[in-house]
């Protein structure tokens, strides 16, 4: 017979399990249960409907130059208030993986790019479809996106759980340091230049600052003006920046654009060697994609052009790489795809956004009454992973729907231009007025799209201005908590092993590009003052 | 002078207004070490920084076929902003489906300078078509109301 002491310690033993166990459940221990729970909940008829519907959104406004997934999910924000939370965000994870596939259609006959992330695409891509291979080319940027589309996701399913354990050990501090990591990423690694860079994400941040300051009740840069007080919405800010701006940049542009586009011969198919030579460029897109996706600020465009550049040193074809080499396609249209899949890791394990995309799907996230982050996993678990099971529905109605259906797809950039920025032009109006029933709102977009337009026109990232128009305000609590709970103590940033990771590594990202700037200059410098000297000689 | 210089001053003044408006916010000396007046502070200061940064290190003279040297047709650019400036103006005297129709067939309008006729025509019936749609997408799935207007119609969720 057991002592007492020693059957009390069992039944402990029992109940220590059996929350270990629903620990693990909930957390990801058990993956594999819990994606056959994520597909129960998505293999319905309606939420299927929503994936195919997010696709073909997603594969349209990536077909269709100047307008991407961030533009087209904000502005399907106030049409999807209604719905369930796993319908709007299956559609979104559609949209966004859909936008990948879409781009590469318009860079390979077009020479256009759909999307930013489809620019590399569309040096080799075009080339290929000028030399009558449009059809390989095709389908090697539609199944290499297949194949790195899943990858991503099955990674996304594998790393989130463990990032969610990790992040459970998180405080404000780390919080604090974290969203400041994700920032300064954003500023070192969006466009050419640091300090326009720097610029774009201080005003995000600024932007962020507007309106009641929920811990003292102060108004803030709101002047008087009682509409000012609630702030301004991010998605408010995306719709400006993306829709409005882009529609007075067009209206200034458009007359004077000129698109050569390329008919599409033969089939749809690869042929031996073709296939030979796009696989390794996949995998290599797949890992390269994935790993930027993850990094805050990559995104898309930067996994394209390195993909690209890892294909100039490795591919066997390298030295066709400009004049038609298919790797060229297959490699950045499978990083641009697994980059998707990538972004979405911090977003759902952190709640932190790494790019202007997985930004606005934060504020999705907000409007229901979500936080995505560890106790998303918890508490959301049928979302999430109902979300993660229709990412691989998505990929797999990707290729179905974009291979055989491309040249339906290519009958969208018939569309008068006129007709189709004069209805994003509108709807966004409408959007934001719906949403606050009133016209001051109308206003402050018209304001934001002439922001946009500027921005645009020197050259300015926009993705940045998103990011901290999202993150300022959670910056701002995590920081204030931090000092609340140490009592004033800046320290606490610094002594605390986690974030004082996070903390150098936020200097470092801070001074790497300052440092590069005064090198490149001095060298600059150096090089003219080089000539001038080399000129006197002659 | 380039005009990124142009720009990056630019940028230094709107960094001391923001400094300006931070400094309006009133904060009590009973707040804690960080109270609502500290992050605006920051983010104006890292904005005149930023400003002078740029100033300093204005980077490489634009590429041909970098969006700082398009060349852009300003006049169409000033359309449609005046365009949207009218239609918000409108929007609550003329109500939502005079206001949007109108905002619909001149941006179409705008883009197809100088429109002939016959698309002029097509443009206004589209954009009548546009709006139908549109008011099913949106106004239709809010428990919102558009303003009446000179139309006297109210567009209250699904009810007209």
């Amino acid at each position: 017979m057991l002592p007492l002491r020693s059957f009390a310690s069992l039944r402990l033993g029992v109940k220590v399990g059996a929350i270990q166990k629903e620990k693990d459940r909930l957390f990801g221990g058990d993956i594999w249960a819990n994606l056959v729970n994520g597909f129960s909940v998505v293999l319905t008829p309606q939420h299927l409907l929503f994936v195919m519907l997010g696709v073909t959104i997603g594969t349209a406004i990536g077909v269709l130059p100047g307008i991407g997934p961030s533009l087209t999910i904000s502005l399907l924000l106030p049409v999807t208030f209604g719905l369930e939370p796993i319908s709007a965000f299956v559609m979104f994870g559609g949209i966004f993986y859909g936008a990948m596939y879409g781009g590469s259609t318009t860079s390979i006959l077009v020479n256009t790019p759909g999307e930013s992330s489809s620019v590399v695409t569309a040096i080799d891509g075009f080339q290929m479809a000028k030399k009558g291979r449009g059809g390989a080319a095709l389908a090697t940027a539609a199944i290499g996106s297949f194949f790195a589309g899943t990858f991503a996701t099955l990674m996304l399913m594998l790393m989130a759980p463990l990032l969610v354990r990790f992040a459970l050990q998180f405080g404000a501090p780390e919080y604090f340091a974290l969203m400041l990591l994700a920032l300064s990423a954003v500023t070192g690694l969006a466009g050419q230049s640091a300090p326009k860079a720097f610029f774009a994400t201080l005003l995000g941040l600024g932007l962020g600052m507007v309106g009641i300051d929920l811990q003292t009740g102060q108004a803030r840069f709101t002047f008087g003006n009682l509409n000012l007080l609630g702030g301004i919405d991010p998605v408010m800010v995306a719709i400006g920046l993306f829709a409005v701006g882009e529609v007075f940049w067009a209206a200034g542009t458009l007359k004077r654009t000129f698109e050569e586009t390329v008919t599409l011969r033969g089939s749809l198919m690869m042929n031996r060697e073709e296939w030979r030579r796009s696989w390794p460029a996949w995998a290599r897109g797949s890992v390269i994609g994935f790993i930027i996706g993850v990094l805050p600020g990559a995104g898309a465009t930067i996994a394209s052009f390195l993909s690209y550049n890892a294909e100039q040193r490795f591919a066997k074809g390298k030295a066709e790489l400009g004049q038609g080499a298919i790797e060229g396609v297959a490699g950045p249209e499978a990083a641009n795809n697994a980059s998707a899949g990538g972004a979405l890791v911090p977003l759902l394990a952190l709640g932190i956004p790494g790019s202007a995309t997985t930004a606005v799907m934060l504020v999705a996230f907000q409007i229901y009454g979500l936080r995505p982050g560890p106790l998303l996993f918890q508490q959301q678990a049928d979302l999430v992973w109902g979300l993660i099971a229709s990412l691989y529905i998505a990929n797999l109605a990707l290729l179905v729907l974009n291979l055989p259906m491309v040249r339906m797809w290519i009958k969208l950039l018939d569309v008068p231009k006129p007709v189709l920025y004069a209805g994003i032009l509108t709807f966004s109006l409408l959007g934001v007025y719906a949403d606050t029933q009133n016209t001051f709102s109308m206003v402050l977009l018209l304001a934001l799209g002439v922001l946009g337009f500027l921005l645009r026109r020197y050259d300015f990232p926009l993705a940045p201005v998103v990011l901290g128009a999202v993150l300022g305000p959670l910056i701002e609590q995590e920081f204030r908590r931090s000092l609340a709970i140490s009592v004033n103590d800046y320290s606490v940033f610094f002594t605390r092993p986690l974030a004082l990771v996070l903390m150098t590594l936020v200097i470092m990202s801070f001074l790497v590009p300052l440092f590069n700037a005064i090198w490149k200059a001095s060298r600059r410098r150096a090089a003219v003052s080089a000539g001038a000297v080399g000129e006197i000689e002659d | 002078m380039r005009a990124i210089r142009w720009v990056a001053l630019v940028i230094v003044l709107f960094g001391a207004f923001y400094l300006w408006g931070a400094l309006q916010i009133r904060e009590s000396t009973t707040y804690a070490a960080v109270g609502p007046r500290f992050m605006p502070n920051a983010i104006g200061i890292g904005i005149v920084l930023s400003g002078v940064w740029l100033f300093a290190f204005p980077g490489a003279p634009p590429a041909p076929d970098s969006p700082e040297a398009a060349s852009l047709d300003w006049l169409s650019i000033g359309l449609m902003l005046g365009l949207v400036a009218v239609y918000i103006a409108l929007f609550r005297v003329a109500g939502y489906v005079l206001a949007t129709t109108l905002l619909l067939w001149g941006g179409r309008a705008n883009f197809r300078r100088p429109p002939s006729s016959r698309a002029r025509r097509r443009d206004c019936g589209g954009a009548v078509g546009d709006n139908l749609l549109r008011l099913f997408a949106i106004i239709a799935h809010q428990p919102a109301a558009s303003p009446v207007g000179l139309l006297r119609v109210r567009l209250e969720g699904v009810v007209l």
